[in-house]
Order: structure tokens, then sequence, then C-alpha cells
């Protein structure tokens, strides 16, 4: 029994149909933004009822009739200011298609890495396994919470491949024939919902004629546009032909090709024909052409080119970013599992690294071979799910093939089959692997298709092959195909590199509150009397996540070391008098990492180290500077033991 | 800069980068000394930002163009394990103590055991007594200095950084040293200098490196 619940004798049912019927009065009365608020008043008013009376019902009592009457109320009331906002031509809702009621789901996704995917169909998969990637493997959570949840969870390769197409989209270029088409329509039937809800119930007749009228429109735009399309596929078809026969004249007068070669060509055909079509292209070739050592006008070049979701080198970037993620995938979910032997850092302390930078190669114990035995496949897929361990993956598995089910009955625009979930599954040849031997071997795999690209890139782009092109070209090429692959390849990194991170989180904890002379600051360059002295270096050091090329984050790294070395100098009372040296670096560096936790940067690191093309000078010199200290606070409780009374 | 590419690696427009680590305790005074060597024929405009932390400097030694990188380490106790990593590939190391503490010189012989122990013979050393302006409180022999340099097969220097004495000496007899040392390796490799693992580091030898990274320093003609 819903009691009255306002003491004005009115029941709350009543109360909001009365302020529901006085917004539909402004809306035939044409007061559109009166009504508008009025809609929103009354789901306000709503709302706030609901709310009360759950607050102080039992789940049982909950949703008595009246309150059901009061959410349907809400809905249309809801409805009914969106189409009345429509009217008004309010901006902020043009987002939301006819067709979709889901006004309240914020749509433009976050920016990368890995937004949650959009699509519903898919959505399931990842959206019940978010729960499950967590925290374990990223270790240190409480340092960069933001950078765990930007991290997990990947998405499926498919669902990837959409999030490739979305980064694409970005720069908005002209529409095709049928998609103006498709936007056209989309207005008129926008037009033909306002017309309609302004409609009396009784003229029925109207109504009819309106709905005819709307659908014979649609339809003209649709074959109007599709003529359209097909002449210019006509066209573009003969142009290709033509093109294509130029860049075999060029490219090899054998009949025979290797499919290296035949790939060159094709792309160069493919880039010809771009240039047909854009001017600045066309120009910036012929200027690179007698000018091939110019490096400012060849990075702009080729970022102008990668800017350009249809040029064929930023598809073909876009091609090889697919494929890795389609390797790592599989890797990063099922380590998800492996990397439950936690008790790693137990089992293995870790030595005290004496030389190189690969001071983990003895470090990490290959995995145990029960552990690994759990993940081959042995059987067909349905029943797979039954030799996996307990846990996650486990879940993660089963929540699969659900979904794919789901999936199948809808109008799935996926083929799904059994065999789909065989992609979930690593790859046979990295499960005899060692987290640590698995890393090696995916880094190869990278590199490897690094160095495809960029030759595929330099020849077809008719480019110098000297180092200057070489290393900017890769530079340039970075840019985009780490842009969606650096965060799911640190997730590989943290395999290997998690525990290391964690210890040194428990040691950053001890430390935490240390005077920075601990860590061998000299009292000179650590002010008292200033908040945080050092704190801008350690937001520059934050920029370095959001970065998603080697090279930029290096660069970031010796714009850290730079910037403390001038608040050092700043603060020192005496100017000049004492140089910065390594003394003075490497302990600042030390005191920062630890202050603000930074224990994230090993994976980081690494990672940067294995993926730049050339570690010279400053940059060399800044990794080695980043090395010393995180490693110098990952043993800081066995190098200077905490005094007891601390 | 760097013009050319691999066509010029025959010929004789080779640039040689070279890395050279400078060791020694605290308070001796390596960075003024290398400071004041990058900073006496130019001015201090040129030095990079890290300051005394990271130098580089660019030479012309006989036509032989030079790009030297000079890294300081830490020299204090605490990061002392972790001086491997910045020694990895050097051509050259620069081992200072002070003339007038024993103890500094001592940490010297213990770098020179490192330093061997880790690069071979392959690095060139140089054993470093600054502050000669203070020869009235010498408290390490030159003679006892000077043999144990031969007795490791290094050279000795005597400096001063506040008096700017031995210094430029002291850089070019080096490079001179790295130089023989390159180019004899480099016959014993036979002639591809660039292939070998260590070049993607960028020390070694290499035909006209890529110049794309920022490399500030100072420009000698």
């Amino acid at each position: 029994m819903a009691s009255p619940v306002g003491d004005g004798g009115l029941r709350p049912l009543q109360k909001a149909m009365k302020l529901a019927n006085r917004a539909i009065e402004l809306d035939t009365g044409n007061q559109h933004k009166e009504a508008y608020m009025e809609y929103l008043k009354s789901v306000s008013y709503i709302s706030h009822c609901l709310l009360e009376e759950a607050e102080q019902k039992a789940d049982s009592e909950l949703l008595a009739s009246d309150s059901q009457k009061l959410l349907k109320l809400a809905g249309q009331c809801l409805e009914r200011a969106r189409t009345t906002a429509e009217k008004l031509g309010t901006t902020n809702l043009d987002n939301v298609s006819p067709a979709t009621h889901i006004s309240n789901v914020p749509d433009p996704p976050p920016p990368p890495p890995l937004p949650p995917p959009k699509n519903s169909s898919v959505d399931p998969v990842v959206s019940k396994s978010s729960h499950f990637p967590r925290g374990r493997s990223f270790g240190h959570r409480r340092a960069c919470s933001d950078e765990v949840q930007k991290l997990g969870p990947f998405p499926t390769p498919e669902i990837f491949q959409k999030l490739q197409a979305n980064e694409a989209r970005k720069p908005k270029k002209a529409l095709t024939p049928l998609e103006e088409a498709s936007l056209q329509n989309q207005k008129l039937r926008a037009s033909y919902e306002a017309r309609l809800s302004r409609l009396n119930p009784n003229q029925a007749s109207q109504k009819t004629s309106l709905t005819l009228s709307l659908q014979r429109q649609i339809m003209e735009n649709v074959v109007i546009a599709k003529a359209k399309e097909a002449a210019l596929q006509r066209k573009a078809q003969e142009r290709r032909i033509r093109l294509q026969e130029e860049s075999y004249r060029l490219f090899s007068k054998s009949s025979k090709l290797t499919k290296e070669e035949e790939e060159q060509r094709a792309l160069h055909s493919a880039i010809l024909e771009f240039d047909h079509d854009h001017e600045w292209s066309r120009t910036c070739r012929i200027q690179l052409k007698s000018n091939p050592k110019d490096t400012d006008l060849f990075s702009s070049f080729m970022y102008q080119i990668l800017s350009y979701s249809d040029h064929p080198i930023t598809q073909l970037v876009g091609r090889y970013q697919y494929q890795i993620y389609e390797r790592l995938y599989p890797i990063i979910i099922m380590n998800e599992d492996s990397h439950q032997t936690e008790n790693f850092s137990k089992l293995y302390p870790s030595s005290f690294p004496t030389e190189g930078f690969h001071l983990l190669d003895t470090d990490v114990p290959p995995l145990k071979s029960s552990l690994s035995l759990q993940f081959i496949p042995s059987s067909p897929a349905p029943s797979l799910t039954h030799s996996f361990s307990l846990g996650e993956k486990f879940e993660f598995h089963e929540l699969s093939v659900g979904s794919h089910k789901q999936s199948e009955h809808g109008e799935s625009e996926i083929e799904t089959s059994f065999e789909d979930l065989e992609d979930f599954l690593p790859p046979k040849d990295m499960l005899r692997l060692s987290p640590q031997e698995r890393l090696r071997a995916m880094v190869k795999e990278i590199c490897n298709a690094r160095d495809e690209m960029l030759s595929l890139v330099i020849v077809s782009l008719d480019l110098s092959d000297v180092p200057d092109i070489r290393s900017l070209c890769i530079v340039c090429l970075d840019e985009s195909f780490f842009s969606l692959l650096w965060s799911p390849i640190i997730a590989l990194y943290r395999q290997v590199y998690g525990h290391r991170e964690e210890s040194m989180l428990k040691n950053m904890d001890l430390y935490a509150s240390c005077h920075p002379s601990v860590v061998g600051v000299s009292t000179t360059f650590y002010p008292d009397d200033i908040k945080e002295p050092y704190k801008p270096v350690a937001d520059e050091l934050d920029r370095l996540i959001d970065l998603h090329n080697p090279q930029r984050k290096i660069e970031c790294v010796v714009a850290a070391l730079r910037l403390i070395v001038n608040l050092a100098e700043k603060y020192s009372p005496k100017h000049s008098s004492s140089p910065i040296g390594a003394d003075d670096l490497l302990a600042l560096l030390v005191y920062i990492l630890l202050r603000y936790r930074m224990s994230h940067l090993v994976s980081e690191c690494a990672a940067i180290e294995d993926f730049l093309m050339y570690i010279l000078g400053e940059d060399g010199y800044g990794l080695v500077s980043m090395y010393t200290a995180l490693s110098y606070l990952e043993h800081l409780h066995i190098r200077f033991p905490l005094p007891e009374n601390e | 800069m760097a013009a050319g590419g691999a066509a010029a690696a025959a010929g004789a427009s080779r640039t040689y980068s070279f890395k050279v680590v400078l060791l020694g305790e605290g308070c001796v005074g390596k960075t003024s000394l290398v400071l004041r060597y990058c900073e006496n024929k130019f001015n201090d405009k040129h030095i990079t930002t890290l300051q005394a932390s990271f130098l580089t400097k660019k030479l012309n030694i006989g036509g032989k163009r030079v790009n030297l990188a000079i890294w300081d380490t830490a020299g204090q106790e605490r990061f002392h394990a972790l001086g491997p990593i910045y020694y990895r590939d050097s051509n050259g190391a620069i081992l200072v103590y002070d003339i007038t503490d024993e103890d500094s010189f001592q940490k010297v012989k213990n770098w020179v055991k490192e330093l061997r122990k880790m690069l071979g013979n392959e690095i060139c050393l140089c054993i470093v007594g600054n502050k000669v302006d203070l020869e009235k409180e010498r408290h390490v022999s030159i003679q006892e200095a000077e043999a144990y340099a031969e007795s490791v097969g290094a050279k000795h220097y005597h400096t001063s950084a506040k008096q700017n004495k031995g210094i430029e000496e002291l850089f070019l007899d080096l490079c001179k040293r790295m130089i023989e040392t390159a180019q004899v390796d480099e016959r014993a490799k036979g002639n591809g200098p660039s292939q070998s693992g260590a070049a993607r580091r960028g020390v070694q030898i290499v035909d006209d490196e890529p110049q794309a990274q920022s490399v500030g320093g100072c420009c000698s003609g």
C-alpha cells in the first residue's frame, strides 16, 4: 500500500500527474522552453519521491503499483522533454539519434588508451570481465590508480579494431554520398517526430500522410546517393588501374615478384592514388624529392600523412597495430592468472642487480609447468573451461562463451563460432615460455613489425634511406603505432616487472616520511620553506604515462632531469659555487620517485629501452639515471635500513 | 651536420662517438673539472642543462671528428653498487682523486679494478690527481700515483680545476688514445664497425651517427 507522503493531501502520483499535465499544456501552447522545464521538474519530483520511499521501505514493499506508475510517468516525461528539447534546437542532445533512448549514456568515448567499447552486442564480455584484470599484476595501484584504470580491462581484438576505427575517424573528412544521405535522412526523421508529437491523437490521417512522405523522401535520398556513389567508384576504379600499372612499371621489370615487393608495389600505387586526390601530398613529395634530407619537412609530411585515416600508410600502421594486438591480447589475458604465483618474490628473492640493463634475466623463474599445462587447449572449445584452474580467467572464458551465444541470437554483426574462442587462448608457442621469455618473444615480434613497416614506408614513399630519415620516420610511425598498443604492452611488462614494482612500493611506504637527506639529498638543494619544492618534476614524470612513443617518453625523462637541475640551482643559496653533478641529481631523483611513489616507472623504463631505436647521449644518460634511482629504491631497506626508533 | 650516409662509410668523413665516464668521490672536484673543460673555450650557454652530470663536446682532432659524451657518475658510497650500468660501453674513464686526500686515491684503485673487470683492456683509463693548487697539503705522492697508473695500464695526469691547469691536455690525450683504440678495434673486426652490437647504443664508431637526438654541447672547429 502506498501511503500518502505529501502533507498537501495529494498522493505523489496525483501531484506528479498535475505537473506533467501543466507541461503538456505548455507544450501544446508552443511554449517549448517552459514545457521542457516543466517536464524536467516532474521527472525530478518523481525521482525525489521514489528515492525517499526507497530509503524508508524494505525491498519487498518497493515498487507498489503507484511507484510503478510513477516510474512510467517519469519515463514519458523524459521522452517528451527530449522531443521538446529538439524543437528548441538545443544542440547538446544532437548526438542522440532518434532511435535510441539512452540519452543518459555519455556518448563520446573517453580518449585513448582503450576507452570502454561502445558496441552493445559485444559489450558483456568486456564489461563483465572488468573485474578480472584487477590490481594484482599492476601492483602499484595506489601509486597510479588512474593508470590502472586506463590499463584494464583490455578489449578483445574485435573491439580493438573498432577502437582503431574510432581513432581514425577523429579528423573529419568529406562525407561520401551515402553518408551524406544518411545524415539528411536522420534530420528528416527528427523533424518528422517533432511534428508527430505536436499532432493531436485524433489527427490520424495527417499522421499517416506524414509517415508516408517521410518514407518517400528517405527512399529518394538513398537512391540518389547510391547512384552518385556508384559513379564515383567507377571513376576511382579506372584511376586505380591506371596507377597500378604505373607502379608496376616503376617497381619491377621482371614479372616475378617476392611477397615483399608485391606489398611495396601495392602500397606505392595506393599512395599514388591518394596523391591524386590530395594536392598537399603531391606537393610535399615533390619538395622532398628535391630536398631529401630536410628533416623538418619530412617529419611534418609524415605527421600530416598519419593524420589522414584513409592514407595508405596510416592504414598500414593500423594493420600492423592490429596484428600485434591480436598476439598480445591472449597473453596479457592469460597471465592475469599465471601471475597468481604471487609468491614469486618470496620464492625467488631478487638478487641485487649488479650489471647491465636486463637486471632481471635471472630473476624470474620459469612458469611452473603444471600451471602452464592448464592452459593448453586439449579439447574442443566448449569444454575448455573445465581445464582452466579456478580463478578469474575461468570466469572470463565462461562469459565469453555466453556472450557469443547471445549475439548469435541477436542481429549480431560479427560472425561467431567457437573457433573465436581459440583466439582468446594464448598461442601454443607462447605457452611453453616463462613470462620473461614471452616478453622477449613479443618484444622481438613488435620490433620486427616496426622494421617491416619502416622498410615498406621508406620504399613506397621513395625516401632516401639514410639514418636521419630512418630514425625520424620510425618516431613518426611510432606515434600512431603505439597509440593504442602501449597500455597492453605495459601490461605485458608488468607480468615480469610487477613484483619488483610491488616490493618497491612497500619500500616507498616505509620511507615515505623520511627527510630527503636520508636518501642523500643535500640540504642546500632542499629548501624547508617551500612546500613540495620538487612537485613540478613529478608532474613532468606523470606526463610520461600519457605519452605513447618511446622517443617522446625518453625526452620526457630528460626534461624531468633538466627540471631537477634547474630547480636545484634555483633553490641553492649560493649560485654556481657547486655545480650539480651526478651525486646530487641522482639523490634528488631518488627522493622525487620516493615522495611521489613512482614505482610504475620500472615497467615503463624497461619498455622504453626495448623500443628506442637509438639510445644516445642525453637520452641514454636519462634512462640510466632512472634505472639507477629505481634500483636504489628497490633495495633501500637493504642498503639503508631505517633506524629502530624512526 | 652529419651529411652523407652509407656511401661515405669508406671515405674520410667519419665521426667517432666516444663515451667517457667520470669517476671519483664527491669532494675531489670532478664536476668542476669537467665543467671547466667545457666552459673554458666556450661560454656556458653551450652546456646542456643537465649541467655537470652529462656533457657533450665536439672536437676535431687531426681532421677526425669526435663527439665526446662525458657521463658523470655518483661518487656517493650509497650508489656505488649501481655504477656498472653507467660504465657500460664506455670508451674511456677519467678517475679523479684529490691529492690532499689519501682516501680518495684508494677509491680510485677500487674503481680501476672494477672497470678492468667489467670492460677489459678496451677502455682507456686516466687517473687524475686534482687540486694541484694545494700542492703544500699533498698526501698522495707523485711517484706512488704514477707507478700505480703504469701498473694498471692507465695514464696519470695532474690538474687544477681552480687554476684551469692540465685539463685541456688531459682530454685531448684521452681522445687521441680512444681514436687509436677504435682504429685497432676496427681493423680487427674487419672494417665493419657499425655492425657490432654495441653500435646500437651509439658508442664505438658510428658512420655519421644519426643526429635526430638533441645533442647539446659545444662545437669546435
